[in-house]
């Protein structure tokens, strides 16, 4: 009798159970994304405006001094992170730990070389152009978009830290932990997304 | 899912509307960046419901016939008591204290704030409250 009572809970024992809502995390991470885009609503919004009152000439004296060919290069390194990350969450996906870990720390590393750059671009732009965030209107909203970009950017390299510390901290990878690793990809793809569009406005459209 | 996907996906139809009439009528850049990312802020969480709707099961917010049990369930681990949200705001504080009274506040606020991130990401992670 006793081993037919172990097959039968063994039977009712939903090793998956079904899922009918969706991740809590997620769909919190994904509604605070969405206000973080009205962050930066309000900062292309400011830069529109500047644009628009200071007129075509005055923006173009000045955007001329960025180094367009050098953001390229660090925006397609952001991109490619993203890219690398995203393979870092469908090793997540797998249970696959050792290929989250590897994945998502090449992606800490584009992003901070990223980062790296941009600090680079800053420290050119204010020593041999001379624009500064109290230079000008251009200089207040160029420092203020992508500095705030940048931030986010930060943001996110810690996060990834405090990711790759949790799958070393926890006794085994579990879908918290998969969890985690997805809605830190979904932050970083927004954060690259966002960077496309500044990077389109700024750098390209001009 | 399905209906609130629906619901934002209408939403963000109305919107892109009224960024296309604003932008056109009023020729102001300011307002029409805003409502175009509103656009986006409505399109994002729809796509989002209704992309997580296809994935999971059908829940009981989509079927005509069901009861408020049938939603019942498992939510998720929620903590029942922490301090650190408590600390990371009293760091977070003391950090936009310093854009008044000046940088050298962040220098105290930094490692409050890294204490509290550091204490509530890892909060499950170790000693006798230990989850995962």
């Amino acid at each position: 009798m006793s081993v037919v009572a172990t097959a039968t809970a063994v039977e009712t024992g939903h090793a998956h159970p079904s899922v009918n809502r969706p991740n809590l995390v997620s769909v919190g991470t994904i509604i605070w994304l969405s206000s973080e885009l009205m962050f930066f609503a309000a900062l292309f919004a400011m830069y529109f405006t500047l644009r628009s009152v200071t007129g075509t000439a005055f923006w173009h004296s000045q955007n001329q001094h960025l180094d367009v060919p050098f953001a390229s290069c660090n925006t397609t390194i952001l991109v490619l992170s993203s890219l690398t990350c995203q393979l870092g969450v469908f090793a997540a996906e797998r249970g696959d730990v050792k290929r989250l870990r590897m994945w998502f720390m090449i992606t800490f590393v584009m992003g901070a070389i990223f980062i790296g750059g941009q600090i680079y671009e800053y420290t050119d732009l204010v020593r041999d152009d001379g624009i500064s965030l109290k230079s000008s209107p251009f200089g207040s909203v160029f420092y203020l978009t992508t500095g705030f970009h940048g931030l986010h950017v930060t943001g996110g390299l810690i996060a990834f830290l405090l990711v790759l510390g949790r799958t070393y901290a926890a006794k085994k990878f579990t879908h918290e932990q998969a969890t985690a690793a997805i809605v830190v990809s979904y932050y970083w793809h927004f954060v690259d997304v966002v960077w496309i569009g500044l990077f389109a406005t700024i750098y390209l459209i001009k | 899912m399905k209906l609130q996907g629906k619901m934002f996906f209408g939403l963000a139809v109305f919107l892109l509307a009224t960024a296309i009439v604003y932008g056109l009528w009023a020729k102001e850049p300011a307002g029409t960046t805003a409502l175009f990312l509103t656009f986006g802020l409505s399109g994002m969480i729809g796509f989002y419901l209704s992309f997580t709707a296809r994935r999971v099961d059908t829940g009981a917010q989509d079927r005509e016939d069901a009861d408020v049990a049938d939603d019942a369930g498992e939510l998720g681990f929620f903590s029942p008591h922490s301090w650190q949200p408590l600390m990371l705001a009293s760091g977070g504080a003391l950090a936009f204290l310093g854009i008044i009274f000046g940088w050298w506040l962040l220098y105290f606020a930094s490692p409050v704030i890294l204490v509290a991130i550091f204490g509530w990401v890892f909060e499950y992670y170790r000693g006798a409250d230990q989850r995962y």
